[in-house]
């Protein structure tokens, strides 16, 4: 029995009539929402909460209001515990102007920071990597805050969660993992995808308590959710909350439900948490009457609730683009007309690597502002980086703020993103972008789209730092920028000198936008490749092409380390009267279509140049663009130079054949103006 | 009034067929009371009446109508 109970009694029936009106509202809401979707009236997607309306009620009693939470599609019942208003919730689910997220997020969107409800997400899982940076930066910042991410039995199987389990238990964060056992993941039963017979025993593997209580007792899940919040609060670190609850409905309306056993759902249903707890209320001395008139008034907000979303006006489809980036309402991906100078601070100059650059740009962000924080693999002292581009700052700043991250990449990405969410400038290191693939989710489903998704309520100011590697083989040299820009809501920026890697760098970590800034190889600790870099602060401007050299006869656009390819095959075609103009992009997204526009107007020849594979890279973004905008004015068809497709091979003799240099570049040009 | 439509059970849905009126036309009846039976390709549901009042079928059984058709209305009358 709860503590408050035992001593106080009076509180204690306050208490319970609390729980009672709290989890009577889901279910007015949920059946509410059935009920329109059932006559018609709504077409949404929408997953019923019914049954597990005591889970939330009691976690969300134990929270203050300041509290977090990160919670799933499965949303009524979390947000409305957590105090969304109701008007705001239906508007969502119907896609309104006045939902929470301005009708972008639906049930997956679900976001409202004033009360502590970050974000919501569609991806099963992913809400905990997330969520173990939302309690990073509560760490991090002194805010006292708990955060509780929600997700349901079926969640646990899936690698994000165990990421994110190990790492909140590593660095001990203010986090609560709340598993809504509702008994199915989907349509599959619990027993036919798990041997775990409690998921709260996978809590020890990670150095965590766990504990499964009743989900349909909003007392024992309030008791255990307090000791849990408690814990978390006083620096003890995480803790795994099963609450088990049978799933009243289908998993979505409509929902067959061919798998669920009819007699056990019987019995569930017989076991409800709102009987139950009505019954608790009326032995406890509470009358009917009184409950009613509670019950009609709960059903009548309900009501004027949902009318007001019914009756809301949907987004104006011309506001799509809001949201998308910050600052803009229009597409952010080409940068025309919006240009900013770069800016250097006066003073001296060294020659540095791309690494030493990098490795500046990030001391000099850190030292000018506290939020930023560093998270990836090896990244602290006294390795530094495998590239050494984070050496001494761990030293310098300390653990906490440098942090070296278990091999995690969804837990790396997931939490720069919590933390982004919730105050910090977390700058993410994949060491080869390669791995992209293992985080893709956490950076194409949540970092790009969660200012989108939540309405711009919330934005994800991380970049994610990555090295795009060379002659290491097929899973260690890929260039991988396409999977990247084709994500609205990303940035993407290459470098390819010390002085734009520490520019650019600067930028992105200043940016309101996730940014991801690629960092090529072979140009990271090469002597030849040392550069000036100014020892102050240098601002290079996303979306601000360089022309790298100047030219009259041909424009080779290009980026990364085949910027350097292009300048030779430049000085090589030099010598036969041909003048090349070298435009290095720097950034993909937003891309300076501009530059491009003026240096194909003067030159009419086109050639781009890249690492990634010819067939579907960036160029052919590039070649549609600018035979779009000036087709009427080329004199050659553009012409592409890029890999072959192919993995990249190990074999030097196969490399030579599969990747583009200086003399298939010199060829392109050759042919385009001949 | 309430209008009753064909739902829409699932993402992939877009039409139901309307098996059979579990109320007489005219009659009343009280939220949440049986009012027709629906059947799509992936499930087969009784579909309750959202509102209490008096039924008007427009619905034929046997046919198949697109996800958001008219089928019935319910109008409140006093007592
Ligand atoms: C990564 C991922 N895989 C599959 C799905 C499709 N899907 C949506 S909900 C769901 C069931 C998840 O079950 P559980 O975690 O128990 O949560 P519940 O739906 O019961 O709340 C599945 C498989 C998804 N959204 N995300």
């Amino acid at each position: 029995m709860n503590e408050e109970m035992r001593t106080e009694p009076e509180a204690s029936s306050a208490l319970l009539r609390r729980f009672y009106e709290t989890a009577r509202t889901i279910r007015e809401f949920d059946d509410r929402m059935r009920r329109g979707l059932a006559s018609g009236e709504f077409m949404m997607s929408y997953w019923p909460v019914e049954g597990q309306e005591a889970i939330s009620t009691g976690v969300c009693a134990a929270l203050e209001p300041d509290d977090r939470m990160v919670i799933t599609y499965r949303c009524a019942a979390d947000a409305i515990a957590k105090g969304v208003d109701l008007g705001e919730l239906a508007g969502e689910l119907l896609g309104k102007s006045t939902g929470t997220s301005g009708g972008r997020g639906g049930a997956m969107g679900i976001s409202a920071p004033d009360i502590g409800l970050l974000a919501t997400t569609g991806i099963v899982g992913a809400g905990a990597p997330i969520a173990t940076g939302v309690a990073l930066a509560a760490r991090q910042l002194g805010s006292g805050r708990v955060t509780v991410v929600s997700f349901g039995d079926g969640a646990t199987s899936i690698g994000a969660v165990h990421e994110a389990m190990n790492l909140a238990s590593l660095w001990q964060l203010p986090l609560v993992f709340l598993c809504h056992n509702n008994l199915f993941g989907e349509g599959t039963p619990v027993a036919e995808y798990t041997r775990t017979e409690r998921f709260s025993d996978r809590a020890a593997g990670y150095g965590m308590p766990g504990v499964t209580v009743d989900g349909t007792d909003p007392v024992a899940v309030h008791k255990a959710a307090k000791e849990a919040v408690a814990r978390a609060r006083r620096g003890g670190g995480p803790t795994f909350l099963e609450a088990i609850a049978f799933r009243l409905n289908g998993h979505y309306f409509g929902d067959p439900c061919t798998y669920v056993d009819a007699a056990k759902l019987e019995a569930a249903r017989g076991n409800e948490p709102i009987a139950k707890l009505r019954n608790r209320l009326v032995s406890g001395g509470v009358t009917a009457a009184d409950l009613d008139a509670l019950d009609q008034r709960i059903a009548d907000d309900v009501d004027r609730a949902v009318s007001s979303a019914v009756a809301a006006d949907m987004p104006a489809p011309e506001t799509l683009y809001a949201h998308v980036y910050g600052g803009t309402d229009r597409f952010g991906a080409v940068s025309e007309g919006k240009r900013i100078a770069t800016s250097v601070s006066a003073g001296a100059e060294s020659e540095l690597s791309l690494a030493q650059a990098v490795n500046q740009a990030l001391e000099q962000a850190m030292a000018r502002d506290d939020r930023v924080v560093l998270l990836g693999e090896d990244i602290a002292d006294p390795m530094g980086g495998l590239f050494t581009c984070t050496k001494g700052l761990s030293t310098r700043f300390g653990r906490d703020r440098v942090r070296a991250t278990p091999i995690a990449e969804e837990a790396i990405v997931g939490c720069a993103i919590g933390a982004a969410l919730d105050g910090l400038r977390p700058v993410a290191e994949l060491m080869f972008v390669d791995f992209l693939g293992v985080c893709l989710d956490q950076l194409a489903n949540h970092a790009a789209k969660l200012r989108f998704m939540t309405g711009g309520r919330v934005h994800v100011p991380i970049t994610l730092r990555s090295v795009e590697g060379a002659h290491s083989g097929p899973q260690h040299s890929q260039a991988l920028e396409a999977w990247l820009t084709h994500v609205p809501g990303l940035k993407v920026a290459v470098a390819s000198t010390p002085r734009d890697a520490k520019g650019l760098l600067t930028t992105c970590i200043e940016d309101d936008d996730p940014c991801v800034f690629i960092e090529p190889m072979q140009l990271l600790l090469a002597r030849t490749m040392r550069g000036l870099v100014p020892d102050g602060e240098i601002r290079i401007p996303l979306g601000l092409a360089d022309v790298k050299r100047d030219g009259k006869d041909v424009t080779v656009v290009s980026w990364g380390a085949v910027v350097h390819a292009a300048l030779q095959a430049a000085a090589e075609v030099a010598s036969e009267g041909i003048e090349v103009e070298v435009v290095d992009l720097r950034s993909l997204v937003p891309l300076d279509l501009e530059t491009v526009l003026a240096s194909v107007g003067k030159t009419r020849c086109l050639v781009i140049a890249h690492s990634a594979t010819t067939f579907s890279g960036f160029g052919a973004e590039i070649a549609a663009l600018v035979s779009e905008r000036c087709f009427g004015e080329l004199k050659a068809p553009v012409s592409r130079v890029g890999a072959a497709f192919t993995p990249v091979p190990r074999a030097h003799s196969l490399v030579a054949a599969h990747s583009p240099g200086a003399p298939q570049i010199a060829a392109a040009v050759r042919q385009v103006c001949r | 009034m309430t209008e009753v439509r064909i739902p829409k059970t699932g993402d992939a849905v877009e039409e139901g067929t309307l098996v059979e009126w579990l109320v007489e036309d005219g009659a009343r009846v009280e939220r949440g009371d049986p009012l027709y039976l629906l059947e799509t390709d992936k499930v087969a549901m009784q579909i309750e009446a959202p509102s209490a009042g008096v039924v008007a079928r427009i619905g034929v059984p046997g046919e198949i109508y697109p996800v958001g058709e008219l089928v019935a209305t319910i109008t409140e009358r006093p007592g």
